[in-house]
This record gives structure tokens, sequence and C-alpha cells, in this order.
């Protein structure tokens, strides 16, 4: 089974310490978010994974093996897609497919099915004769994808690929990672559109100042940093009532109004949700709208990063 | 027909994919398909002028019409000279420097194709495009062969020479396009090419014109020209792979042992050279060929101080697991890894061993080099190792935060230049006061070569020099050395 084990890795450039003992892993099938404020360390990490740069030390181990020692074997099952697009003259989209499979020693029939194979999935196959320079930024980050899908990879690492791309081209993206993911592929995210990773991603890595903040399924780390429930009341009566009624009520805490509404955090289970509507009904306020407050990865990530520059 | 298929399938697999990728490119560029228009044009008009100007058709002048067919030649063969002699290295060095400064060139890297790949592949297609050019041109060079005043092996020689030429030139230019990715110094470089192909286009067109007054045919056969053609031909092949290897070197990953196959290849050249000059010394009637190699030894040995003194400081992990456990393999192999103490242990090696044969040679009367030529060879040696250290001194402690190790290079050529203008800049400066400047200043390289009477001073002020920065690079040389240790390989396979 495909997974990666990030171990340890450090590196510096002169007296910045960019990573500062990164360890993180993540499996076959799963995409995961890597997220960070500028400079926290992200791309130098992707650039490791993707053998462009070496650590001082530490390693990368994709399936058990080494991919500081073996750099040319990981290039064969690591496909990355880089934060800067396409820019190349003079040469058509399936040109430009045909060099990197070339590059990737590709041969023959082989060499022409996979290409096509990748024009169909990421819906090239209408621009196919279109020079790449003359590309829109979302068609450049689809030609960007097959790209780094041309030769097959078992793992890809994708820097800020939803960055400046318009509301259709990121659900797009969206989906052709999760058709990636469910074909068994291991995927990395770095990204600064958190609500982005939210809806696709199975687990998450924040990593700032070159050290790993928090890293696990979605599901743990919310479990992890929200211990208590939150929900969100409107009410027909004054706000400012209710508030005092919530914040004399035992177990409430972190009551604020916030617009017509008001926020207020509550310890304990659903039940305990369920019995406050109760009570605060009991006590005559008519309460238009009663939900759950869900916090997202944007709300974790600024809970965790304190949002220090390097 | 399948077969046949399959056949051209096959070949096209093993096409080089940075040829395919360029060729592509080229043919679809409106500049290169318009440069090869004019080009045609121009073709075109000299013909059209020599003709017009040459008057055979209205006065049949006989003697005219005699040299008609070599005037011609010789101007279509300036046109495609120049064009492809100026134009081809510098299209093959701008791409590669533009793409080395961009980030795209980081989805190459990333493919399983290496380094010597890339450099062959950008080579072969500027020769690509160079057979293109040179198609253009044939026709018109053929017709002139019709119209007399020059003869076949003539036009062929010139034409081959011409082209491996451009092939060097071209060759020399993606080596300046690899040296550096900064976007400033790739200017740098850009600007120094453009001189430096101008000043080789200037070079050599006189002497293929000369070449071709002077007719080759009749010299085809005789022993003197093939010997000639290997005197000139041997140095730049030897520049060609040098260069070639240089540029690999540039474009590997720095956590590779990139110098290697340089460090490799001078020392297998140098013993070559050496064995070539002690054979034509003792059996040849070559006299000058102990002066050709103590001149080429001295010259390469410098330059290379330059790029050692660049060099980094820290073994990485990849280059940690191929040194060797034991001793004396560590200690054999030391010289040929990347690193700047490395690097200084192969040219003191390199410099010993040119300074010592030298010395044991004339000693046997093998080569009977002057004592002048010795002091200088040594001097030359000396100095450059001596400003070398004092650059990479400066570096460590003063630069440290100024100027990057890369760079080191740079400061030992501002200290040469420095250090032998400065006698000069000093009269300059002097020249209404009544203070006079010896220029016999030690540090001065202009001295060395003029000056017969300083040269015992100069050496032995050089080897002060030099030991002085060996003394004072100790410390730091030993912490190197002891860096210089295998990786542990233990932690290869962890259990998935």
């Amino acid at each position: 089974m495909m997974n990666v084990v990030i171990k340890n890795l450090n590196r510096r450039f002169g007296k910045t310490i960019a990573l500062d003992n990164v360890s993180f892993e993540f499996d076959k099938g799963q995409i995961f978010g890597f997220v960070g404020p500028n400079g926290a360390g992200k791309t130098t990490t992707l650039r490791i994974m993707a053998t462009l740069d070496e650590p001082d030390s530490g390693d990368i181990f994709l399936s058990g093996k080494s991919l500081t020692q073996y750099p040319e074997n990981a290039r064969e099952r690591i496909g990355f897609v880089p934060d800067n697009l396409p820019e190349d003259t003079d040469i058509s989209v399936h040109e430009f497919l045909d060099f990197f499979a070339r590059a990737y020693n590709l041969k023959g029939q082989d060499r022409i099915s996979r290409i096509e194979g990748v024009e169909e999935f990421t819906g090239l196959t209408g621009i196919l004769d279109k020079k790449i320079n003359a590309l829109s930024k979302g068609m450049k980050q689809r030609v960007s994808l097959a790209r780094a899908l041309v030769h097959g990879p078992d793992v890809l690492l994708m820097d800020e690929p939803a960055a400046g791309l318009d509301p259709r081209a990121r659900i797009e993206l969206r989906e052709l990672l999760k058709v990636l993911s469910s074909q068994g592929k291991a995927i990395l995210i770095s990204s600064h559109i958190l609500t982005e990773l939210t809806e696709i991603c199975d687990g998450v890595v924040i990593i700032e100042q070159g050290k790993i903040l928090e890293t696990g399924t979605i599901h743990n780390v919310m479990n992890r940093h929200v211990p208590k429930q939150a929900f969100i009341i409107r009410s027909l009566d004054s706000n400012e009532e209710l508030r005092k009624a919530l914040m004399i009520t035992p177990g409430i805490s972190n009551v604020r109004i916030a617009g017509d509404e008001i926020y207020a955090e509550i310890e304990g289970d659903d039940s305990r949700g369920a019995s406050l509507l109760a009570d605060l009904i009991n006590k005559g306020f008519r309460i238009l709208e009663y939900r759950r407050h869900t916090q997202d990865l944007e709300d974790i990530f600024m809970q965790i990063t304190e949002g220090k520059l390097q | 027909m399948k077969r046949f298929s399959m056949f051209i399938t096959r070949v096209c697999d093993r096409i080089n994919p940075i040829v395919v990728k360029e060729t592509r490119q080229a043919v679809q560029s409106r500049v290169l398909i318009g440069l090869l228009m004019i080009f045609l044009i121009i073709n075109m008009i000299i013909v059209a002028i020599t003709i017009g100007s040459s008057n055979i058709l209205t006065n049949h002048d006989l003697g005219r019409a005699f040299k008609l067919g070599r005037n011609m030649f010789v101007a279509l063969y300036t046109a495609l000279c120049f064009l492809s002699m100026i134009f081809i290295p510098l299209y093959a060095g701008n791409k590669m420097s533009k793409e080395r400064s961009g980030e795209n060139i980081d989805l190459l890297y990333i493919t399983t194709i290496g380094p010597w790949k890339i450099i062959r592949g950008k080579l072969i297609s500027s020769i690509v495009f160079l057979v293109l050019l040179y198609s253009i041109s044939m026709p018109f060079m053929t017709f002139t062969y019709l119209l007399r005043g020059i003869d076949l092996p003539s036009m062929f020689v010139v034409s081959l020479i011409s082209f491996f030429m451009v092939i060097v030139a071209t060759q020399l230019t993606l080596f300046m396009a690899t040296v550096s990715s900064s976007k400033a110094f790739s200017s740098i470089m850009r600007m120094g090419t453009l001189i430096l192909l101008f000043i080789f286009f200037s070079g050599f067109f006189p002497m293929y014109i000369q070449m071709l007054y002077k007719g080759i045919g009749s010299r085809l056969g005789t022993a003197d020209f093939w010997s000639e053609t290997l005197v000139v031909t041997l140095p730049f092949l030897f520049i060609f792979i040098l260069l070639h290897i240089g540029s690999v070197a540039s474009i590997s990953p720095s956590a590779s042992n990139r110098m290697l196959p340089i460090r490799i290849y001078l020392a297998v050249c140098w013993i070559i050279g050496t064995a070539f000059a002690i054979l034509l010394s003792v059996y040849g009637s070559m006299s000058d060929a102990e002066e050709i190699w103590a001149v080429l030894s001295v010259l390469v040995g410098c330059i290379y101080m330059l790029f050692v003194v660049s060099e980094t400081e820290t073994f990485s992990m990849r280059i940690r697991k191929t040194i060797p456990r034991g001793l004396l393999g560590r200690f054999l192999v030391f010289p040929f890894y990347t690193g700047t103490v490395n690097g200084i242990a192969w040219c003191g090696v390199y410099i010993a061993a040119t300074i010592g044969l030298n010395v044991i040679l004339e000693a046997f009367n093998v080569f009977s080099l002057s004592d002048r030529e010795l002091s200088l060879i040594a001097c030359f040696l000396l100095y450059t190792g001596a400003y070398s250290l004092t650059s990479l001194l400066l570096q460590r402690t003063l630069l440290k935060n100024l100027v990057p190790r890369k760079l080191t290079g740079l400061i030992t050529i501002i200290l040469v230049v420095a250090g032998s203008t400065l006698p000069y800049t000093l009269t300059i400066m002097t020249l209404f006061t009544d203070i006079s400047v010896d220029w016999t200043w030690p540090f001065n390289l202009i001295d060395l070569l003029d000056s017969k009477k300083n040269a015992d001073k100069h050496l032995a002020f050089s080897a002060i020099w030099l030991f002085i920065m060996v003394t004072v690079n100790i410390p730091w040389f030993f912490k190197q050395i002891k860096q210089f240790k295998p990786g542990n390989n233990s932690t290869n396979i962890i259990s998935a």
C-alpha cells in the first residue's frame, strides 16, 4: 500500500530555519491539506518532496523507500504541480504534454494512450492545438495538472493550485481531485483557500515557522480543537435580554452578539443543546432560529497559528 | 508497412525529448521562420549582385569570370558565417538562460530526464537549426562551383570547419547560460557572450577567407595539412568537451557530486597531454610541444582555481552516502568530490604535478624549457593559488554576509585586477607629483610577464604569500576534512 512518510525534515537557508523537524504522513486515496502562513515552509517541504531540493537532515519515504537516497525512483512516482503556470511559447497543449511524456521515458503506444487519457480526464480535448501561452489561467492549471499526471504517479503534490482561479475553475479542480483520490492517489495540497480544503480534504497539516503545529484527519483535528459545541440563536425579542439570560445559565460560555444573532458555546453533548432550546422557550423567548455552528478549517487555522512570519 | 511504421515509432522514441520540443518550437516560431526567409532572400540578392557587378554578360571579361565563383562563394559564405556564428549560439544561449532564470525549469528537473540529456538535447536542436541554415545556402554555394574559380574540397573543408566552430560557439553560449540562474548575472553573461562571439567570428573569419584564396584541394594529401589541422582541432575539441561537461555540472542538482566529471576529465586530459608533449619532444619534430603543454596546463589550472573556491562547503546526504568508509579510499577520492577544500586539494595535486614534472623532465633533459619559462609557470600557479586562498579567506571572514560563496571566484578576479593594476593606477594618480612608484609591485601579474629580472622576486613572493594563506586557512581546512565522512545508510528502508 502506498504511503508517504515525512520524517524529521530539517532545512536551513543561511540563518533562517525553513523546516524544523517536520514530520507527518498520509496514505493512498487520501487528500491532505497543507496549510500555513506565507513563509511557513510549505513550498520548501513540497520542493523537497518533489526532489527539487534536499533536506539538511531527515528523509521522506514512499512506501518505505527513501526519497533522498533514490530521487530518480521517486520522480517516477511523484507528480508535482508548482504554484507557477506553464508559460512556454510556440508550443501547443498536445505537444507540451507529449514532451513531458517523452521526458518521463514513456514510449510508443503507451505514451500515446497515456497522453490521450490525461487530455480527456482534464478536459483538454477541445484545446489541444492551442498555444500554451495563449490559454487562460484555468486552462493552464488544467494543463499543469495533466502534465503532472501524464506518467501515472502514485503521489500528487500541488502548490497553491486554486490561486487565481475563478469559482467555476475551482469547482472543476475540486471535482478532478476527488476523482483522483478515488483512483487511489495520495494527494497533498498546499493552499491558502481553507474553505476549499475543508470540502475535499481527508486530513490537514498545519505548519508555521517551519514547525508542524497540527496534523491528522480533519475529524480528529476538529475534535481536538473544538471541544465545546457552539450554537447560533436568533430571536424576535431583544438580543441584549437573551444574551443576559444565556450568561446566567450554567454551562454556557463565550456568549456574544453577532449582528442580529447570538453566538454561544455549550459544554456537554447534543442533549444539552436540545435542553437549552427548551429552557429558552420556557422562559418566554420567541426563538426564530436555533442552529449548531460548525467550525471550519479557517477557524481552527486561526486558533492554532499566531501569524508569525519568517 | 506496419513493420515500417513500428520502426519509425521506435526511432522517434529514441530521439532526445528536448530535440523534439525545441525543433517543434523552432518551426512554429515566427522569428525563426522569418529569419530563414530573410536569409534565403539575402542569398538570392548576393547571387544577383555578384553576377550583375561582374559585367561578364556584357563585356565577356574572362579574367573576372574566372574569379566569379570564388567571389560569390566568399560573399555567400560571409553571410552564412555571420548568421550562424552569431545568431545560432546567441539564440541557444538566450533560450537556455531564460529557461534557467525562470521557474519552469523545475518542471524539467522533476522528470526522469538527466542533466546530460538536457545539455545534449539543447546542443543537438541548435545543430538541427544550423543544418537548416546551411541547407538554404548549399544550393547557392554549389552554383558557385559551376562558375569556376573555386574547388569543391576548399568549399567542403571551409564549410565543415565553420560548421564545427559554430557548434563550439553554441556550446560556449550554453555554458555561459548555465553558469548562473540569477537574472542580473545572466544579463551580464549575455553581454559577455555577445562580445566573445564577435571576437570568435572576427578571429576565424579572415582565416577561412585566407584558406579559400590559397586553395585547400592541393594540400589535402599532405601530412603537413593534417598535422596542422590536428594541432588546431585538438585544443578546440578539449575546450568543447570541457564546456559540455561544465554545462552539465552547472545544471546538475547541487546535492550531487557534480564536479566529479570535470575533475576526471581534466586529470585524464592532463595525463594524455603530458604523454603527447613528452613523445613529441623526444621523437617528434615539434619543438614547441612542451611550451604548448606548459601554457595550457597553467591556464587550465589557473582558471579552474576560480571555480574551485566558489564551491559549496557542505556535503549533502546524497554525496555522503557515496563517500567510502575506509580511510585510504576516502583519502584517494577526496580531491574528486564537490567541495571547496576538495577542489583546493585537487588543484594542489595538479599544481604540484605540473611544476614537479617540469623540474624532473628538465633534469632528465626531456624538456628544454628555459629557467624563465619554468619560473613563469611556477609563479602563475603560485600567484593564482595565493589570490584564490586570499579571496576565500575574505569571503569566509569579512564578506561572509555580503558575498555568497558561489561568487568567491569573482572576488579572486577583482583582487587579481586590483593587484596587477594598482602600480599603474598609482602612477597615473601621481603624474603631477614628484612621488615615483615602483612598477615591480609584487602582486603584479602584468609585471611578471614583462619583467625578466624580477622573476625570482615574484617566485619568492608568491611562494611565501601562498604559504601564509595556506597556514592561515589550515584550521578551516581541517574542519572541512573532518566533515568528509560517509552518511548513515541504515534508515534506507522503513516499514511501510
